[in-house]
This record gives C-alpha cells, sequence and structure tokens, in this order.
C-alpha cells in the first residue's frame, strides 16, 4: 500500500494525521508556509547563565529590532512573545480579515501556533464529549498515542484525575518550583473547604518530559521556556515535523501557500493549488487531501474553493473560542522571599471548579511568577516607575496567574465568511459575540475562584483581573462541525467534509463543542483517530 | 502650482507644522517670526525676524502675486488690549501692507469661536471677528479659514483639555454636551495647501474634523486613548465660574489657570459648516484616537537630544530605578534606540518635564511621579521603561532587579509600607508643582 496522502498544514494537528498516516505505510506530502525555528542559542545554558555570558543578552533577550520591548503606547493585547518566537507569526496576519468582537491570531510556521504554546494537555472526558458523535472509550487509545508520541507528564492520582481521565503515556510531573510546592500544601489545609464547592488542586498535565523519551532528554530546569526550550524537553510540533521527515515516504513541501482547492464537474476535490513565495501558483494533483491549517485558514480555503468554483459563499455559524480570564494573585506567605529563576517556567497546577451542570466546568491554570520580563508589568501598574519596581521586587516570588478558561458552544451569531477586500482580494469576515448570560456566569464564577484563593492565603486584587478578549485563547473550533446526522458544511465523525467528496478536516473545525479545558491535545489525538480510521 | 508665499505665525504650532509642508510641496516661503526658531538655518526658508506691530521690520519681504497667510495670533490668557493689538491693529498693518505689494491671496486663519452665538468675557473671539471685517473690506481677494479645535501631537489645546483629562476628577464647566469637532494638524494643513492652491474666492471656510462629539466625551476619548480608562467627572455649574473669573480677571489674570473667555468652548457648539469646497478636496482625515495619542514620534520633527545629554539622562534613570549608573553596555543600546526610533520630544511640556527628569535626584523622582499620574504613555514613561528594559537584561544588573528588596519579610513589609507613603508626598508634591507648570506652558495658546 502506498497510495499518497496530501496534508495542508503542519501545526499539531497535521503533524500527528502525517505521523498517524506514515505508519500506516501511506505517503505522505505536506504543503505548509512553514517557517522555521531558528536553531537555540548555547542549549546548555540556563537563562541566568544567558544573561551573564552572551555577548549582548539585550539583543537576545528584547531582540536586535527591539520586538519584545514593550512601551506604554503598545495597546495590543500582550502576549509576551520574545524574539526568539516572532517566527510563529511571521508574515501570516497579513491577510487582511474583518473582524467584530474577536481578535484572531495566525500561525505560518512550522510547527504552527503550538510553536508558541505553553503546553497544557488535558484530554476531555465523557461529559466534555457530549455533544460529539463518539464518546472517551473511542478517543482514549488515541490520547495514549499521541502521549508517547510526545510526551505528557502529570499527575495520576492527585485530585484533578476526577477531570482528567488517565490514558497511556503519562510520565512523573517535572518538579515542582517552591511556589508551586508552597501552593499544594496550602491545598492540603484548605482541600476540604475546596472540595465542597465542587474545586480542585493539582499537578497540571503538560507537554513536558520528565524521562527521556527517544532522543528527547528530560526538562532539566534550565527556565528558558519562554524563550524556547533549547533542549526539546518540551514538546513543540517541529520536533514530530522533524520525525516525519526522516521517513522516505514523506515529503514536506514549504513555502507554499495553499489558497483553494480545484474541484473536478461532480465536486470533488482533485487538487491543492497553493502560492509559492515568489507568487507563482503550483497545483498539487491528491485524490486524499486532509486539511489543517488550523480553523480560520482552513475556513479561508474553503470557502476560497466555493467562491472561485461560482458557488454561492456560505456563512459558516458556530465559530468558538474560550474565554480567558487573567486573575494574577498575591501568596502573601511569600511576601521578600527570593524566587527561583531556574525552573519550569509555564504552568504546573491546574484548578477545576465543577459546580454541576455540564456546561459548568470551569478549567484554571496556575502559573507561578519565575523569571520573566517585568518591565511590560511594571510601567502597567499604576504607580511611579521607581515604585512600582520596588512593589514588584517584594512580590515577585508571591506572584502567581491563575488563567481561567470557560466552555464555549456554538451559536449561529458567531460567524465565518469571506468577503472581496478593498484590494479585491479575498478576505474573511469574522463576528462574535458572546453569550447573553456570560458576564454573569463569568462574574459569580470568579467570586468562587477569588475566595477560594483567599482560603489558600493568596489575595487575587479585583481590579487587575482582566478578561481577555475572544480570540486571545487561540483555542478556534466549531466551522465545519462533525454531525451524525449530516446537513450543510459539517462532516462525518471522521472529519469528511460534506459538500466536497475527497475532503477531510482534521483541524479544529470539526469540533461540535469546546470544553473549558485547552483543545490542543484533543486536536492530536482527534487527527490521530482520523488518519488512523476515516480510509 | 509652486508660489512664493509670505506666512506669518510661522514659528507657532500650525506654522511648523505648515512650514513642512509648504516646502515639500515646492512653494517658497517667507516666514515672519518673533524669535527665529534655533537650528533652522539653511532649511530653504527665508526668516525674517520681527514683530506684526512693526511693519518696518518686514514690509520689503512682501512681494507682488505673494500669497499671505496669516496665522499669527495673541491667544490664551492675553488681555483684552493685547488682543486687540495683534489681532486687529496688526491684522490690519499686514493687510495695508500686503495690499500695498500687490499680494495675489490673502488667507486668514480666524476661528470657529468668532461665529459663538455666546461670547460673553470672550476678547479673543471679539478680537478675530474684527479682524475677519477688515480682511473682507482690505481689497485684496482674500479667504478666511475658520478651524475647529486643533489637535495632533503637542497641540496646545489639546494638550490643556489632557491635563484636564488626566485629573483624577476632571472638571467639567456646564454639562458637557457642547459639540466639538476636532481637526488634526496635519489635515488642516492639508486643507491650508488646498485652499493656497485654489483661486480666491473671498470666502468663509470652516474646517472640522472626522468625528463631532460632545464634549464631554472627547475629554473621555482623551483620557482613554492616553491612559486606558475612563476619567471621573465632576460637573460644575458653568455661567457662576465665568461670572467669577470676569470679575477677577482685570487684577489675576497672570495668575489664573484659565480665563472667562476660554470657558466658551463649554458653551457653544464649535462644530464646522458645510461648505461646497470640502467636496472638492481629495484628503483624507487622520482617525481622531491617532491625533489624540500625544505620541507620534515621527511627526513632529524630533529635535534629537545629543550623545552627552542621553547618557546623562540614562544614567540618571538608572540612578533613579536602581540606585547605580547604567553599566556601558546599556548607555550603548540606549543610544542606539534612540537613533533608531527617534523618541524626540513632542510637546513643549514633555520636552520641559524630560528636561527635569535627567537633572537626577529628587527632580528625576517628581518627573516620574508625575508622568505616572499624567502623563503615562508620555516620554520620560516611556524612557524610564527603555531604561528598566535593559538593565534587566544586562550581566551587572539583572540580579538586583531580580532580587527582593529586603532580606526578611518584616523588612520587606517595612519597604512596602515607607514606599507607599513617600509614593503619595511626591505624587503630592509633584502634581502641584509640576501641574502648575504644566499649567504655564499650555494655558499661553488656549484659545
Ligand atoms: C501563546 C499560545 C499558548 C497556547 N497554549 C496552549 C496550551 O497550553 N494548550 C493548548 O491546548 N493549546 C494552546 N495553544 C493553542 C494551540 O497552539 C493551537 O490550538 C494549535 O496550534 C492549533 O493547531 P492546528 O494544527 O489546528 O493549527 P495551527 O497551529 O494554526 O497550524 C496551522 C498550520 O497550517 C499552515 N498553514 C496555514 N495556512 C496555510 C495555507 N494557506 N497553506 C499552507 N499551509 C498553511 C501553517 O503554516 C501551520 O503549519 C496556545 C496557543 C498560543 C498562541
Ligand atoms: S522545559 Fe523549560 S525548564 Fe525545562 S529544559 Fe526546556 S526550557 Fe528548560
Amino acid at each position: 500500500m502506498s497510495e499518497s496522502v496530501l496534508v495542508i498544514g503542519s501545526g499539531p494537528s497535521g503533524v500527528h494525521a502525517a505521523a498517524t498516516l506514515l505508519s500506516r505505510g501511506f505517503r505522505v506530502r505536506m504543503l505548509d508556509v512553514g517557517h522555521m525555528r531558528p536553531e537555540p542559542v548555547r542549549a546548555d545554558a540556563s537563562l541566568n547563565d544567558l544573561k551573564r555570558t552572551l555577548p549582548d543578552p539585550t539583543e537576545y533577550f528584547l531582540g536586535n529590532r527591539w520586538e519584545a520591548l514593550v512601551l506604554n503606547d503598545d495597546e495590543e493585547e500582550y502576549y509576551g512573545f520574545p524574539p526568539g518566537k516572532q517566527y510563529v507569526f511571521q508574515g501570516a496576519n497579513a491577510h487582511d480579515a474583518r473582524t467584530r468582537g474577536f481578535d484572531p491570531l495566525f500561525s505560518h510556521a512550522a510547527g504552527g501556533l503550538a510553536e508558541a504554546w505553553t503546553g497544557g494537555s488535558y484530554p476531555f472526558d465523557e461529559r466534555d464529549l457530549g455533544p460529539w458523535p463518539f464518546g472517551w472509550q473511542e478517543l482514549a487509545p488515541y490520547y495514549g498515542r499521541v502521549a508517547e508520541r510526545i510526551g505528557i507528564s502529570g499527575s495520576c492520582d492527585d485530585d484533578m484525575v476526577t477531570h482528567f481521565p488517565v490514558h497511556a503515556g503519562v510520565q512523573p510531573p517535572v518538579p515542582a518550583d517552591a511556589h508551586t510546592q508552597k501552593l499544594l500544601s496550602q491545598y492540603e489545609g484548605a482541600r476540604s473547604a475546596w472540595l465542597a464547592q465542587g474545586a480542585r488542586l493539582g499537578r497540571a498535565r503538560i507537554a513536558t518530559l520528565s524521562r527521556p523519551l527517544g532522543h528527547r532528554n528530560a526538562c532539566h530546569q534550565s527556565g528558558r521556556c519562554q524563550w524556547g526550550c533549547p533542549t526539546d524537553a518540551f514538546y513543540t510540533p517541529s520536533i514530530t515535523l522533524r520525525d516525519c521527515m526522516a521517513d522516505d515516504a514523506f515529503e514536506y513541501v514549504p513555502g507554499h501557500e495553499v489558497t483553494h482547492l480545484a474541484l473536478d464537474g461532480s465536486g470533488r476535490a482533485t487538487a491543492a493549488v497553493a502560492k509559492r513565495v515568489d507568487g507563482v501558483e503550483e497545483r498539487f494533483e491528491a485524490n486524499r487531501i486532509l486539511m489543517a491549517a488550523g480553523t480560520l485558514s482552513t475556513a479561508r480555503i474553503v470557502l476560497t474553493t466555493l467562491a472561485l468554483a461560482g458557488e454561492e459563499i456560505p456563512e459558516l455559524t458556530g465559530l468558538m473560542d474560550n474565554r480567558q480570564v487573567m486573575m494574577p494573585f498575591v501568596n502573601l506567605a511569600l511576601v521578600g522571599k527570593p524566587f527561583e529563576a531556574e525552573s519550569y517556567q509555564y504552568h504546573q497546577l491546574a484548578l477545576g471548579l465543577d459546580p454541576g451542570g455540564s456546561h459548568d466546568y470551569v478549567h484554571g491554570l496556575i502559573t507561578t511568577l519565575t523569571t520573566a520580563l517585568v518591565h511590560p508589568v511594571v510601567q502597567s501598574m499604576p504607580f511611579s516607575m521607581k515604585s512600582s519596581l520596588a512593589i514588584l521586587r517584594s512580590f515577585h516570588s508571591a506572584l502567581a496567574l491563575l488563567n481561567v478558561n470557560f466552555a464555549d458552544d456554538r451559536r449561529s451569531e458567531n460567524r465565518v465568511g469571506l468577503e472581496r477586500g478593498g484590494d479585491d482580494e479575498w478576505r474573511l469576515t469574522i463576528a462574535y459575540t458572546s453569550a447573553a448570560d456570560e458576564s454573569e456566569r463569568l462574574r459569580a464564577r470568579l467570586r468562587t475562584l477569588r475566595r477560594l484563593l483567599l482560603r489558600l492565603g493568596c489575595v487575587a486584587p479585583p481590579m487587575m483581573t482582566r478578561p481577555r478578549p475572544m480570540g486571545a485563547s487561540v483555542h478556534y473550533a466549531g466551522t465545519f462541525p462533525m454531525s451524525g446526522s449530516g446537513g450543510d458544511w459539517t462532516t462525518d465523525a471522521h472529519g469528511a467534509l460534506r459538500g466536497i467528496e475527497g475532503v477531510w478536516l482534521v483541524d479544529g473545525s470539526s469540533f461540535p463543542s469546546l470544553p473549558a479545558k485547552n483543545l490542543t491535545f484533543t486536536l492530536m489525538a482527534n487527527a490521530c483517530r482520523i488518519a488512523e480510521e476515516a480510509f | 502650482m509652486p508660489r512664493r508665499l509670505f506666512v506669518t505665525g510661522a514659528s507657532g504650532f500650525v506654522g511648523r507644522h505648515f512650514l513642512q509642508a509648504a516646502r515639500a510641496r515646492g512653494h517658497s516661503i517667507a516666514a515672519l517670526s518673533r524669535s527665529l526658531p534655533a537650528g533652522e538655518a539653511g532649511d530653504g526658508i527665508d526668516w525674517i525676524q520681527g514683530d506684526l506691530l512693526e511693519p518696518d521690520a518686514w514690509r520689503d519681504a512682501l512681494r507682488s502675486d505673494d500669497i499671505v497667510l496669516h496665522l499669527a495670533a495673541a491667544t490664551g490668557k492675553a488681555n483684552a488690549e493685547r488682543h486687540q493689538a495683534i489681532n486687529v491693529t496688526g491684522t490690519r498693518a499686514l493687510l495695508d501692507a500686503a495690499a500695498h505689494a500687490g499680494a495675489a491671496h490673502f488667507v486668514f486663519v480666524s476661528s470657529i469661536a468668532t461665529r459663538f452665538p455666546d461670547q460673553r468675557h470672550y476678547p479673543y473671539a471679539h478680537a478675530k471677528a474684527a479682524a475677519e471685517r477688515a480682511v473682507r473690506e482690505a481689497g485684496i481677494p482674500w479667504t478666511i479659514i475658520r478651524p475647529t479645535i486643533i489637535v495632533g501631537a503637542g497641540a496646545p489645546v489639546l494638550e490643556s483639555f489632557a491635563l484636564l483629562a488626566g485629573l483624577p476628577v476632571t472638571p467639567i464647566f456646564g454639562d458637557g454636551q457642547a459639540q466639538v469637532q476636532p481637526i488634526d494638524v496635519h489635515d488642516l494643513v492639508a486643507r491650508l495647501l488646498a485652499v493656497i492652491d485654489a483661486l480666491p474666492a473671498s470666502e468663509v471656510i470652516e474646517f472640522g474634523g472626522p468625528e463631532r462629539l460632545a464634549l464631554e466625551d472627547w475629554i473621555g476619548r482623551i483620557r482613554a486613548v492616553r491612559s486606558g480608562d475612563a476619567p471621573r467627572l465632576l460637573h460644575l455649574p458653568l455661567a457662576p465660574i465665568r461670572t467669577v473669573l470676569a470679575a477677577l480677571e482685570p487684577a489675576l489674570l497672570p495668575v489664573l489657570p484659565l480665563t472667562a473667555g476660554q470657558l466658551a468652548t463649554f458653551a457653544n457648539d464649535g462644530v464646522a459648516a458645510a461648505h461646497p469646497f470640502h467636496d472638492t478636496l481629495s484628503c483624507g482625515f487622520t482617525p481622531l484616537d491617532d491625533s489624540l495619542a500625544g505620541s507620534q514620534l515621527q511627526r513632529l520633527p524630533a529635535v534629537a537630544p545629543d550623545a552627552a545629554t542621553l547618557t546623562r539622562e540614562c544614567h540618571a534613570f538608572s540612578r533613579h530605578l536602581i540606585g547605580c549608573d547604567a553599566p556601558a553596555d546599556v548607555v550603548e543600546s540606549y543610544l542606539r534606540h534612540e537613533r533608531e526610533h527617534n523618541v524626540g520630544p513632542f510637546s513643549a511640556f514633555e520636552h520641559e518635564l524630560l528636561e527635569r527628569a535627567r537633572r537626577g535626584g529628587l527632580s528625576t523622582t517628581l518627573a516620574d511621579a508625575y508622568a505616572a499620574r499624567v502623563l503615562r504613555t508620555g516620554l520620560v514613561r516611556r524612557k524610564m521603561t527603555l531604561v528598566l528594559a535593559l538593565l534587566e537584561t544586562h550581566r551587572e544588573t539583572f540580579e538586583s532587579i531580580d532580587a527582593p528588596p529586603a532580606a526578611s519579610p518584616f523588612g520587606t513589609w517595612w519597604h512596602l509600607i515607607t514606599r507607599g507613603l513617600a509614593e503619595v508626598a511626591v505624587t503630592a508634591i509633584a502634581l502641584a508643582w509640576l501641574g502648575a507648570a504644566h499649567w504655564r506652558a499650555s494655558r499661553e495658546a488656549i484659545a
């Protein structure tokens, strides 16, 4: 069997579909724009070593074009991407999109948006999968397969197991930093009060190795995660891409942006049409096309295909994204203590709040503040620079961030369409309106969370709690939902697109619901499932 | 078609922007100014130093077929006599000389205030209206331009309103519902150039910006753009305040924060009437928020400070933030950033505040506290942020930024309490002292 499959995109969805197809003996050709990660600088050095020994640390941390310098007039949502990760977004936001109520991020990187992700990898449980045409039993083997491929660490026996079902391939958690340990011991003291509220705390599940895996070493606490893990202990999809490239049956074709699919008379896709960097158009014939360009880019390609075929352009309904709320808090017991610069930097704790009701599960990630650039924070504080710096230094070791994620569902007012822009190019239109009861729901949950934190001896000042704009959590899904019963612009349970034959959507496009848990682990597992079962 | 222009008020806010744009268009320019701007030699402009009221100094510079653009005016806190002298007598003198020389077109930049229905205690508006009459009667082909509130980085009126908007509590005189339609200085200049290109039609043309809004909403927009939050408004009755100010003015004019006349903006709608000329224009509008930002560095001809000044500034900020001079690499990066980003001063007061900030010691501390309240997105805070970013990524200084400031938890709390008290005290002094300087810098030009 050496039939060839065309995969569009090298993000988490694309690479895991490809790796699975390769293991089944298919040949895979992957089209991608594919900006590459730069080589890591001094892989063996810790973060502070870098500051001490690099000839020009300022250039490394702030960028030679000051990319990571944040001065007060920058009004955009602050993501804190360091210079070394600028390639993730390079060129990808150039497309004009007309948006309302939604601020999307796009990536044209080899590895996709998850080259800049924070590694939270949470399986959806039976309840999360309620509206899906299959359940936990069907998906669990694929979670296991992905976990064994990428390496996921976390606990399988703390309180969070209630929400995080156990699958194969989970390594023990990476060593916790002092603040994380402190929070866990504070939780022990407050546990019964938490449980009474339907709240739990435990170790996060993260795509970070605590044990070596294949050619990758375990995390050695260098404290460089945010600037790009130099040793691949932290998983990004470009690692799987590299593994695929070692297989002769795999052909990676970067430098190509797919604009649309070519259809034959019967409405079957026969080729992907791509624009090369130099503007030349190229066709790639294929019997089977797996779309993994990311929910919004996949929508752009499908809608452009219909527009160029002279068909009516549908408005896709049901776009979803998780509302995120940032809730910084101070752990009073740690004020004035020194902090560990050299420890894992992303979230190490997960919090579940489940007051009952399927939609109500709230998923929280707690990141303790270790090393980070302080100037973006200091300038945003409401005091003089000098006082702000003094206050931040006093509170540094005591600061942490609770990132609260809320579930979303498909609602007809949230739409993705296509129109001709001013320059006569096709552009996406995205409109998003939050559910009518959202603010009330948020307020109630945030109040509960604030009280729960107080039980741990942590204060979350209400004026610093901040909902992020929709689009900022970068968990886009739901434009072509899987449905057992059919319907225009849906997919079947294997992601096969209804309306254009020969096309499977393996990214978030086909999610029929979006639970509060970060979706990428499920993206990867679902892409594996489709690649294994669809044909 | 390039013309020869005779421009008065050439070193004022509109004048500076106009000269730049007019030169780019290829016009040749004679510019009259009471004081010559520094460093303008060799800019291709024929500068004439002189007072409008002393025509002997400049009369001979007018030539036949010139287009005269009359921008010079007394504004703000001048008293009634001074308004009369500069705005009326001065304009008459210029009209006489222009008629004598055979000027082709007299373009007079007046003010929307001349047709405010309520001009109580407003000598500026009276004088400008008298000047308009003189222009109409002088026998030279004329155009009278009435701009609305002029905004853009460093615009004097904008800075005064920004000061109001930045206060912990913003006083609004009256109901705050008077309509304004602010126009960006660049948009105004583009329109002035279009007027100059057109044949004189002896008409009054009013120019306003892209949006009309209630005055209190405008103040809210300034606050939102500059500090990202909303002002707390305090409505004060307008009529009694104007009466009291008017009564005090003869004696107290030099020390009053604002005049009764300046309050006319709160009492009158200041929007531009439609005019067929508007439809012939191809120039668009700067979005209002951009005009209000006040930090469009690239827009003002930036006077880059020299390396020695920048070095001093960098050390002063480093001492202020972490108690020691900046390492040499930090200074070098600081200079590089200035070179590449041309962070130039953008309003007279910001320049002054920066000057104070770089003096070091208490002066730096006060400027920092003042910027934190009133100019959060301004130059001083930006520059301190840059120094902090450089220090926290430098091998010799990052550790002192990472470390807590005191050794024990008790010491830390004590440190925080004293820091908090110091912040309150310093902020109070800074608001009182620098607030006064800020008013002084802006009020001169409030019309
Ligand atoms: C800062 C940040 C933190 C995050 N943290 C987490 C987390 O902790 N946990 C989690 O679950 N998720 C996280 N995410 C979300 C996660 O990154 C995305 O859900 C995931 O990357 C989506 O994967 P994808 O493969 O569907 O699409 P993408 O990652 O968007 O990949 C798209 C791929 O398609 C290619 N492509 C796009 N358009 C075209 C085209 N026209 N032609 C050819 N190729 C094209 C791109 O080059 C890219 O390779 C985070 C995201 C960000 C930005
Ligand atoms: S995961 Fe983070 S802490 Fe661990 S080795 Fe990589 S960069 Fe260092």
